[in-house]
This record gives C-alpha cells, structure tokens and sequence, in this order.
C-alpha cells in the first residue's frame, strides 16, 4: 500500500503549538507568556506606571515590611528582608530560562554532532563516545554539579561572566551531552547503510558532509522532542544546585535560593515565600513537557514525518 | 452485487469496501471486492502496488490496520458471515479455517523459538493432542518439504536457515493449523528465480495433497500463474477481471490486463513497453471506472456510467464498458 | 572511436570477514578473481542470483567498500591510487542507481536539492547558474513533471522516484553509470518506462552502464555485453546475443529457464546448506556434475564463439 500524503511538512511549527485539544494548547501557550515575561523582565521597572500590577526593585530591601502577606501592593508577598516575592519572581525567569536554555544548547549541541559522528563511524569512535557518555551518566546529577563547582571553585577562568552561572551552564551541558549523543546515535545507527547515504558518498560528500547534510535533518524529530523535555530538567537541575546554595547566590532571584529562604518561614506559616516560586517552576516544566508530547506524535512514527 | 449465498463456495467476497482514517484524511484500498474460494481450488490475485490485494487478505483475515475498517459489503466462510464472528469465534477462524503464509518468510517466524517448536505449537493450538503426535507431525511435514534431513532443520532457529528453507518451514506452520484455506501474500517474491519455482512448486503440490483451497496474491502473473487455476485481475481496491488461468494469461478482456501481459514481455530491439500515467490514489472513491484516464481503449460511457458487471459463464468475471473481447 | 574502454576491472577480489560468534571469524570470498571491461556508450549486463557476489562488484567499482585485491581503472586512470582531488573528478564519472528508490533519497529534503547534491559537489568547475541550468535539463530529460521537483521523496511513486534517481546520477555528465537493479522493486508497469528510459538517455548522453539484475529479461533487452555470476565467480560472459540465444554454461541455462518458468526444460538440484570452496562452485546442483568437476575450473574461452565459459564438460 502506497498511502501518497501531501506536503504536510510545511505547517509542522505551527502544529507544535496548536492543537490536538485546547487545553494542551492552552498548556503550550503558558510557555510563552513565561518566556515573554522572561525576555522584558529588566525593562519591567522602566513601564512600571503603566502596569497593572505593583513592581519593585528586586533587589532593594524594605526592612519596614518584612514577611508581609500577599497583599494588593505586594500581589506574592515579602520576604525577610522586605524583598517584594512578585518582581523576584518574575527576574527569576529570565534566570532560569536563559541558564537552561544555554545549557542544554551547548551540551545537546555537541552531544548531537558526537551522537551523529559515532553513528557514522562506529567501530572505535563510537566505543570511546559510549564509555564516555556511560561515565557521564553514572554520576547523579546534582553530585555532577557538586564536582563542577568543586572544580572551577577558586578557578578565575570566565572572564566577565558570573562565576556561578558559568559553572552552572557547564553543569547543565553536561547531564545533557551523554542525552543528546545516545538519543542521535541510536536514531541514525540504521541510516549508516542506508542507500541515501551511499549515493551522497556518490555525491562526493565526505563524512562531516554526511552527518552535516543529512544524519542531523535525520534525526530532527527525535531533537526536536528532546529539546523541551530537556530544557524542563535543566530547570529543575539549576532550582536543585541554587537550593543547596551553588550557582546562583542570593540576594540575586533565582527560584530555587528563594525556595530556600522562604523553608524556614513556611513551618511558621509564611508560605508565600517558596510556594511562589515552587509553583513558577511546575508551571515552566508542565508547559515544556507538553512540546515533548507533542513533538512525539507529529514526529514519531505515524506522525507527519520520520 | 454476487451470488455469494449457498453456492457452495469456502469463501465468498461480495461488495467489499474498506475505509482507513489516516492523519491525512480517509483512504479507500478495498472499493467492492468480489471473490470466490471454492474447496480445492487455487486461486492468484495479481495487482500492482497499491492494488488492494494485500488490504484483501487482510479484510478476509479480518486483521484491519490502525484506523481501519471494514466499511461496505460482506465475508463469508461457508455461508458464516466473518464480519459477525466473536472473538473467540474469530480465532478460531483465523487458526483452523484459514492459514497465511507472509511474504518475508525470516521475520513471519519467531527468532526466538526452534522450528520444531513453532509447528508443534501451531500444530497443538488447533487440536488437543499430544506433543509426540505434534512431533511426528513435524517430521513429516518437513519430509513433504523436501527436506533431506528433517531432525536437522527442526532442532534450528530461523536465523539459520535460507530464504527458501525459512518459507518452506512457513507453509509446513501453515499446514499444521489443518486449513480448509491457506492465504499466500507474495510468499516467493523474495527469494532467488531457481529457488522460487521449486517453493510455489511445493505449495501447490501440498496443498492439493491436503485438499485445502489456495488463494495466492503475488504482483507477478508468472508466479501466479504457476500456482493458481484461477486468477483475477486487481486494480484500484477491485477485481477487474476473473477467468481460468489459461483465458487470463492468452487473451484477457480487461484494458489493463492486456496492458500488463504486454509489459511483460519483454522484446529485443523494441522499446520495452509500460502503462503510461499514474496508480490512481486511493484517497478517492471510484464511481465510474478507475482505470479511464490510463486506458488506450476510453469511450464515451467509461466517463458518464458507472462499472457494469460482466458475469461470463460460472466463474468469468469482467468489469468494463468494452465487454468480453473477441478475438 | 579507437579508445581505451571506459571502465576496466582486473583480477577484482572482496573477503568479507564475518563474526559468526565469538571467536569464531569466517571469511566470506564475495568476488573472486573478477575482470572485465566496459566500452564507452555501451552496456554490461551482470546477472546472477542473491549472493552471487553481483552488487559486492558494483560496490567496489563506486569504492563504497575497499577491494581486497586487484585494479579498477577508470578511463585508464588507476582508482585508488588517485589523491582526493582527483578522486572527486573520478567520481563526476561514475555514478550510481540504487535498487530501492525510496530509500535511495534523504527523507527530509526536497528532490531538487536531492538531484542537486552530485551536481554541486562534483561540478564546482560550474557556476551557479550552470548548474540549474543543468539541472533543469536532466530532471527534464528523465520527463519528470516539474511540480514535482520541491516535493519530499514520499509524495512520488516508486517510478518517479527512480527516474530523479536517474536524473542525479546524470546531473554531474558521468561517462558511466552503474545500474543496481534499477528496476527490481518497480511495479511491472513500470519497469518498461525505466528501460526505455535509460535506452533513451544512453543514447542522448552517450554514457555507458553498468546492469547489474536478476531480471534477465531486462538485461537481455538493454545489455550489449553479459557477466554471468555465481558464489562470486564468473561463470559466463559474452555478448547478450550469444549468452541469451546459445547459453552455455549449465547455470546460466538455469538461471534463463526459471526466469520464462520453464523448469522443465533444465533445471538445477537445490541449494546445498554449504558452499564449496573450490572445484566448480555449481557442482553439487549441477544436473552434468561428474567426478573431474571437483578439480578447480578455469574460465576458459569457448572453441567455436569465443565467448568464456568456466565448465570443463562445454569448453
């Protein structure tokens, strides 16, 4: 049976976000008005007369009212210092988003070409790439940071870029690398005798050519599906290291610091403190999972393409 | 549209349509099969890719895939709709009616089970017997088979053995169901020319020594024509035209028939021959006939009326505005 | 046209090596002391049954595997032996159609840029817009209907697929194109299209082929010349006349009697579970096997045609 369907490629990103139900696409849209929110997070300050909700400095204490309860001037509450948890929140976004997405860009990045590259050459590339993604993967992950932070600690070596965030974004990159590299091998593993790939020998193209040209288009859906699932671990993963006090030190917002400085407070029953946050982070993880699933079905097998 | 009730026929297709619901919309491979099975006998469906002979065993089967249905017309085993049948009732139907033989003949058996095994099992399923009749069975199976050295073969695992050898286990699994009916889906298409005489060989011969009936798809007339006494003709989800093999093979009425006898046959020093223009999509259903746009013979009814139905005797079917040929 | 032949295969061998299990190395001889020659414009058919050893030759000719032994010269030129440069050069003039078009094209981009690839990869002697001129003109010339061109490889048949494969193989103007059963997994109805196809542009672009097919009927049609093959030797070869009208050797009157479904008239004992390794290969299936067939068989030219034929009891 030959089941000839159109050029249903062209409409693949719109249908990333659109469908198959409301309210997964409601789920989807969330992510955007968080990402929207992390990309005008330092302009909010400068338009704060025109907002509709209360913003402050994030990062100027008002020691008359600290722990206060959300109220209309402050919509999440403060904290210890009198630091306003809605701003801080919102900061904390742009944090995030940019840490993991960086992250996991650089790591998944590479993890691609050296998953593609194994696949193309097996024999001892792809030993060497398995046994390192192996040791990789045998470390849990926030021991992975622990040994990172350990390691660049004292070292002076990113410049101008913040220290913490640096080792962090190399954190991230790493728990991902061994992801992406596994998840690209295994996916054009099957393609190296393909006959397409023989005719682009044909074609004069040479093994970068090859795993440039046509192993990565390849492996686009798979990619594709990762890349927001990932991006949701590499979240938690910064909230996770920032919470045990590495990365991201307060008084600077970051979910997880805040999630720490408002522990305490909570059996005191101050909630606002670290539900606030808490609750930013499963939303961001709850609406990027959704473009995985998403991605599988139009993607995977069956799907719009393969 | 057929005679399909108390004819005596072992299966009977009338009218029927299947429909599949795909991301891209519904897909129409079966568009009013008619077909008879009678006991004994052997019968070849040819059709090209996209023909609907595949989707025909499938529906017989009852084994629809995702998204699809049985959507018009009726199966019938010895008067039995199929179409009704439980679950139960289906499996045993499935088992012990009817066998299928697969093309890949490798991956049609378990990798995981020796052959022995896999027809001791197929044979038992259908029987309450005990494992050493099952065995002896096998044995003798295999010794129809040709097979020099059956205790051999039946102590392997399907990785181990041939093309060949791994159909010729096939239709030994086949035949331990003990049916009235073996379905064969292209069952030598890949296997080597010299090897491929010698299985349909077998098949025909091991059928007729079981008295089951045989209904053979193959995309190559040639291969049909070895097996089968009967042979209808499949283009776009129909059967244009049913006849005894000599009649099909010599002089067939259908346009597309005549087409594709002509494409066979290969010349020296003429250009070889094909059937200009595309296999309609089955996205569409036919009303009028399916093949008017390739056809070197289109008249002015093919595009206003629908199909007419020529019966030719007991079994000649001919579905086409141009009537028998003479000539 | 007094010229060296286009492509010339001397004494080709291939061992695979394959793990059976562990510690247990085989060494499979998928071709065997293989020569043959191929004029310019013209046709070499090479028949033979799977594993055969058919497209292990078509394979090393493309350098798609490493040989084990032997020469492959391409316009006289050593392959090989070349240097990167001129192996690119020696790759604009030879090129290849695969059996499965389907999988012969890279399921995420378009067929133009699919067709496009050898052309501008090979062909950077052109300028840009020489090269869509070419493009133009061999997508045209395999008559394939321009709204398809931007279309991914599923949205085409079987056929049109092959005919772009056609296309890409021409876009670069090899002098030689090697045909992997062009036609093998095409419908019936299609196959004589392809044919006429390639007759058609044979003769348009004066390029040779190389046929490589189990479909004796197709070879016999389109080949000038034919190599019969089997376990990796060559059993036969001679013009298509003479090994079609007056087939000599026993497994080439087989091969040619079970194409027409003609058993009767010769056939061959089944596959043995083992192949012998030296003596006639065909031995143990051969209807005319005696004794002296176990001593190693020479390919040996025929008294009377001078076609070679590798069976003593013929010769």
């Amino acid at each position: 049976m030959t089941l000839l369907s159109p050029q249903r490629e062209r409409g693949l990103m719109a249908r990333m976000f659109v469908g198959p139900t409301v309210g997964m696409t409601i789920r989807r849209s969330l992510f955007f008005f968080m990402l929207f929110l992390a990309v005008v997070a330092p302009w909010l300050d400068d338009f704060a007369h025109v907002l509709p909700f209360p913003i402050y400095d994030p990062l100027r204490p008002d020691p008359f009212n600290p722990v206060s309860p959300p109220t209309a001037e402050h919509w999440f509450g403060t904290d210890t210092l009198g630091l306003d948890v809605f701003t801080r929140v919102l900061m904390a976004t742009r944090v995030d988003f940019t840490l993991a997405l960086i992250g996991v860009a650089l790591g998944g990045g590479l993890g691609c070409l050296a998953g593609a590259w194994a696949a193309y050459r097996r024999g001892w590339v792809d030993m060497v790439a398995l046994r390192i993604v192996e040791v990789l993967q045998s470390f849990p992950v926030l021991l992975l940071g622990l040994a990172m932070f350990a390691a660049f600690g004292s070292l002076e070596i990113f410049g101008p870029v913040d220290h913490g965030m640096a080792v962090l974004v190399l954190s991230i990159s790493m728990v991902n690398f061994p992801l992406y590299l596994r998840q690209v091998r295994s996916v054009l593993l099957p393609l190296t005798e393909a006959e397409f790939v023989q005719a682009a020998k044909c074609a004069g193209l040479g093994a970068w050519g090859i795993v440039w040209h046509h192993f990565i288009p390849n492996a686009r859906g798979q990619i594709l599906a990762l890349f927001p699932l990932t991006c949701a671990y590499a979240i938690q993963i910064i909230a996770g290291l920032s919470f045990i006090g590495l990365g991201i030190e307060p008084p600077n917002p970051e979910w997880g610091s805040m999630i720490k400085a408002g522990a305490t407070l909570i059996v005191q029953g101050h909630w606002w403190v670290s539900v606030f946050p808490g609750a930013f982070i499963v939303l961001s993880v709850y609406s990027l999972t959704g473009f995985s699933a998403r991605s599988e079905t139009l993607v995977g097998p069956g799907g719009t393409s393969a | 549209m057929n005679s399909g009730q108390a004819n005596g026929a072992l299966l009977s297709l009338s009218g029927v349509e299947v429909t599949i619901n795909t991301l891209s919309g519904p897909v129409h491979p079966l568009q009013g099969v008619d077909l008879d099975v009678y006991p004994g006998e052997t019968v070849g469906l040819v059709g090209e890719s996209g023909s609907g002979k595949s989707m025909t065993l499938r529906a017989i089967l009852r084994l629809m895939p995702p998204g699809g249905a049985i959507t018009g017309g009726s199966v019938k085993w010895q008067d039995r709709s199929v179409l009704g049948l439980d679950t139960d009732e289906l499996q045993a139907y499935r088992g012990s009616d009817v066998a299928m033989i697969y093309q890949n003949p490798v991956s049609a058996l378990d990798p995981m089970l020796s052959v022995e095994r896999q027809i001791v099992d197929a044979f038992k399923a259908n029987r309450a017997t005990s494992d050493g009749v099952a065995e002896e069975f096998a044995r003798d199976a295999l010794r129809d088979l040709e097979f020099g050295n059956p205790d051999v073969i039946l102590n392997r695992y399907p990785h181990q053995l041939s093309g060949g050898m791994a159909q010729r286990v096939n239709i030994a699994l086949a035949l331990a169901c003990g049916p009235s009916l073996i379905l064969a889906d292209e069952p030598t298409t890949g296997l080597d020319m010299t090897t491929q005489i010698r299985v349909l060989d077998l098949l025909e011969q091991q059928v007729h020594a079981r008295n089951a009936a045989l209904l053979f798809i193959s995309h190559d007339l040639r291969a049909v024509s070895r097996v089968a006494r009967n042979i209808g003709i499949m283009y776009a989800g129909q059967v244009v035209e049913f006849g005894p093999r000599e009649r099909i093979l010599t002089d067939p009425s259908h346009p597309y028939a005549r087409a594709l006898l002509e494409c066979m046959d290969l010349r020296t020093g003429e250009r070889p021959r094909s059937i200009p223009g595309l296999v309609p999509r089955m996205t569409e259903e036919y009303e009028l006939c399916a093949f008017r746009d390739r056809c070197p013979s289109r008249m002015a009814a093919c595009d206003e009326e629908p199909l007419p139905v020529h019966k030719l005797g007991r079994r000649r079917r001919l579905l086409c505005h141009l009537g028998p040929h003479h000539g | 046209m007094a010229k060296s032949p286009i492509l010339e295969v001397r004494n080709l061998f291939k061992t695979y090596r394959v793990r059976r299990s562990i510690g247990l190395v085989e060494t499979v001889k998928a071709a065997q002391d293989i020569s043959f020659a191929v004029e310019r414009g013209r046709t070499l058919g090479i028949v033979g049954e799977s594993g055969s050893g058919k497209s292990t030759v078509a394979r090393c000719l493309l350098g798609l595997t490493p040989l084990t032994e032997g020469e492959v010269l391409l316009d006289g030129n050593q392959l090989g032996a070349l240097g990167v440069r001129k192996m690119r050069s020696h790759r604009r003039m030879m090129q290849m159609v695969f059996q499965m078009p389907q999988a012969s094209f890279d399921p995420t981009r378009t067929v133009r840029s699919s067709v496009a690839e050898p052309l501008r990869r090979l062909r950077s002697d052109m300028s840009r817009t020489q090269q869509d001129e070419r493009l133009a003109e061999v997508l045209t010339a395999v008559s394939l209907g321009e709204e398809l061109w931007d279309r991914k490889p599923r949205a085409l048949s079987g056929g049109q697929l092959q005919r772009a494969a056609i296309a890409r193989a021409l876009a670069p103007d090899p002098e030689l194109l090697v045909l992997d059963e062009p036609t093998s997994s095409l419908d019936l109805s299609v196959r004589g299209e392809i044919l006429s196809l390639l007759q058609r542009l044979q003769e348009e672009f004066h390029v040779a082929f190389v046929l490589i097919s189990h479909d004796l009927e197709a070879v016999r049609v389109c080949a000038d010349d034919v190599i019969v093959m089997y376990l990796g030797q060559v059993v036969e070869e001679g013009t298509a006349a003479q090994v079609f009208g007056s087939p000599a050797h026993p497994y080439t009157q087989a091969l040619i009697a079970a194409s027409k479904f003609e058993t009767d008239s010769f056939e061959l004992g089944p596959k043995g579970e083992t192949d012998p390794t030296a003596g006639c290969r065909l031995m143990p299936r051969c209807p005319l096997a005696e004794e002296a067939c176990s001593a190693e068989q020479d390919l040996v030219p025929s008294a009377t045609d001078g076609r070679m034929v590798r069976c003593w009891k013929v010769s």
